[in-house]
C-alpha cells in the first residue's frame, strides 16, 4: 500500500471514529491530517495538486469537515460523512495530472483553488443542511461567497492579462456569474420573513448547481474551460 | 413593486441564469466581451434577446445593489463598488474594443493612428515572447510581450493570441487595443469589492439589512 494511502486510511478511521464516539476533537484531528496530506502533496509537486479526482476528494473532505465545524453540525454526520470520502479515495489513483508550464501561474493556482474551495464549502453547506435541520450553515456559506467572488476577481485579472478580456461568453463564465447572483440571493434570502422559511432548501438548491457548474457544464457545453 | 426585496434579486438571478443558458445553447463559439458589439449583428434573433436578457437582468441587479446599500460605511463602500463593478462589466462591450492582427517578424501595421510593429520573436519554455514597440505622433514604447504578459502603456494595449503560419514564415496573432481605462477600473473596483467582502465577514457584526425592513417589503409582511 502507498504510504499516502496508509495516512489517508488512518484519517478515515480517526474520522469514523470520532464520528461514533461523537468527539469533535476526532474530526478535527482527520481534518488536519488531510490538509497535511494535501500541503505535503503541494510541496512534492510543487504546485497545488488540485486536478485529479484523489486531490480533489481529498480538499473537498477537507473542507466538509471545517465547514461542519464551522457550522455546529452533528458529529455522527460528520464523521461518517468525512470517513466514507477518505475511504472512497483509496480506489482513486494517486497519480497528478501534469499542467502546462505556460499556464502554471500564481493567478491560474489561484483562480481555480479558490474556485474549488467554494465549490467545496457551497457543496459542504448543502448536504449539512440537507441531514441537519438545526445547523447553520449561513455563516460557512457567506465564506463560501467570499472564495467564489475572489474565485471571480482573480480569473477577471488572469483573463485581462492573458488574452486581452476580463468576461467571455463562454457557458461557465456566464453560469459562474449567474451562480455567484444566485449565491448572494441565497444568503439575504435570511433577511425576507416569507424566504426565511425556505433558505434552507434554497442552500441544499446551491448544492446541485455547484455540481453543475463544477461538472456539468463543461461536459453539456464546452467552452474555454476545458481541461 | 418594492426595489429593495430580496424577492426581486431572487427572481432577476433566476432569469440571469435563464438567459445565461439560452446564450450558451445558441452561441456558435466563445466570444469576449470587447467583440461582442461587433458580433452582435451576426448573432441569431434568439441569441440577440438572451443576451440582452443576461446584460439587463445584470444591470438592474448592480442599480438594486447600489439602491440597497446599508447604512454603515463599510457596507456602504461594499455595496457601491459592486454595484459600480457590475455597471462597468455591463459598460466595456460599448467603451473597449479590441483589434486582431498577425505581423510577421520585422514588420509593422497603422492602426488607429498608430504604428504596430514586431521586432523579433523568441521561442522559450514558456511559449513565444514577442518584442514589440507603439508608436504614435513619433513617440515610440517598446517592450516584451508573452502569454500573461501584456504590453500596456498609455498608446494602447498588447496581448500575443498565438502564432500562425503563412508560407512556412511564423506570423503572430496580436489583439491590440487603444489605452482604455474601463477594464482597469473594473478590475480595480472589483478587486476592491472583493478584500472589503472579506474585512465585512472577518468584522461580522449587525447585518445591514436588520432593522430596516429592508429585504421584507411591507407588502410581503
Amino acid at each position: 500500500m502507498e504510504p499516502v494511502k496508509f495516512i489517508v486510511g488512518v484519517g478515515a478511521i480517526t474520522s469514523i471514529s470520532g464520528g461514533l464516539l461523537r468527539n469533535r476533537g476526532l474530526i478535527i484531528l482527520s481534518t488536519a491530517v488531510v490538509l497535511g496530506i494535501l500541503a505535503w502533496r503541494s510541496f512534492k509537486f510543487s504546485y497545488p495538486p488540485i486536478f485529479d479526482g484523489f486531490d480533489t476528494i481529498l480538499l473537498f473532505t477537507a473542507v466538509f469537515g471545517i465547514t461542519a465545524i464551522a457550522s455546529k453540525a452533528e458529529l455522527r454526520l460528520t464523521g461518517f460523512f468525512s470517513g466514507a470520502l477518505l475511504l472512497g479515495t483509496l480506489l482513486l489513483p494517486t497519480e497528478i495530472k501534469t499542467i502546462p508550464p505556460i499556464i502554471r501561474t500564481p493567478l491560474f493556482f489561484i483562480h481555480v483553488g479558490s474556485a474549488i474551495l467554494s465549490y467545496g464549502v457551497f457543496l459542504s453547506c448543502s448536504l449539512i443542511s440537507l441531514f441537519n435541520r438545526e445547523a447553520d450553515v449561513i455563516k460557512p456559506f457567506k465564506w463560501g461567497f467570499f472564495l467564489f467572488t475572489a474565485s471571480l476577481f482573480f480569473g477577471a485579472l488572469w483573463a485581462f492579462l492573458a488574452w486581452g478580456e476580463v468576461f467571455m461568453l463562454d457557458p461557465k463564465s456566464i453560469f459562474s456569474v449567474g451562480f455567484w447572483l444566485f449565491s448572494a440571493f441565497v444568503f439575504h434570502s435570511v433577511y425576507d420573513k416569507k424566504l426565511k422559511e425556505f433558505s434552507r432548501w434554497l442552500v441544499i438548491s446551491s448544492g446541485i448547481l455547484v455540481l453543475f457548474l463544477f461538472l456539468g457544464i463543461n461536459f453539456l457545453f464546452g467552452g474555454t474551460h476545458e481541461f | 413593486m418594492n426595489f429593495k426585496s430580496v424577492k426581486l434579486l431572487g427572481g432577476l438571478s433566476l432569469l440571469f441564469l435563464i438567459g445565461g443558458f439560452s446564450v450558451s445553447l445558441f452561441e456558435k463559439r466563445v466570444v469576449g466581451l470587447t467583440g461582442v458589439l461587433n458580433d452582435f449583428a451576426l448573432f441569431s434573433t434568439v441569441l440577440k434577446i438572451s443576451t440582452l436578457i443576461v446584460g439587463g437582468a445584470l444591470f438592474l441587479i448592480s442599480l438594486q445593489t447600489l439602491y440597497c446599500r446599508g447604512k454603515g460605511k463599510l457596507d456602504v463602500i461594499l455595496h457601491v463598488t459592486a454595484g459600480l463593478s457590475l455597471i462597468t462589466l455591463i459598460f466595456i462591450p460599448f467603451t473597449w474594443q479590441t483589434k486582431t492582427l498577425y505581423l510577421y517578424p520585422y514588420s509593422y501595421v497603422e492602426v488607429d493612428k498608430r504604428v504596430i510593429g514586431l521586432k523579433g520573436i523568441e521561442f522559450g519554455k514558456f511559449g513565444i515572447t514577442g518584442n514589440f514597440f507603439i508608436e504614435q505622433n513619433r513617440n515610440r514604447t517598446e517592450g516584451k510581450v508573452s502569454f500573461n504578459r501584456p504590453l500596456l502603456s498609455e498608446k494602447g494595449f498588447l496581448w500575443i493570441e498565438g502564432v500562425r503560419e503563412f508560407n512556412r514564415v511564423p506570423a503572430v496573432e496580436v489583439k491590440f487595443s487603444p489605452f482604455s481605462a474601463v477594464p482597469i477600473l473594473f478590475v480595480t473596483l472589483f478587486g476592491l469589492f472583493t478584500i472589503l467582502l472579506g474585512v465585512r465577514l472577518l468584522k461580522g457584526g449587525k447585518n445591514v439589512h436588520s432593522g430596516r425592513g429592508e429585504g421584507a417589503p411591507e407588502t410581503d409582511r
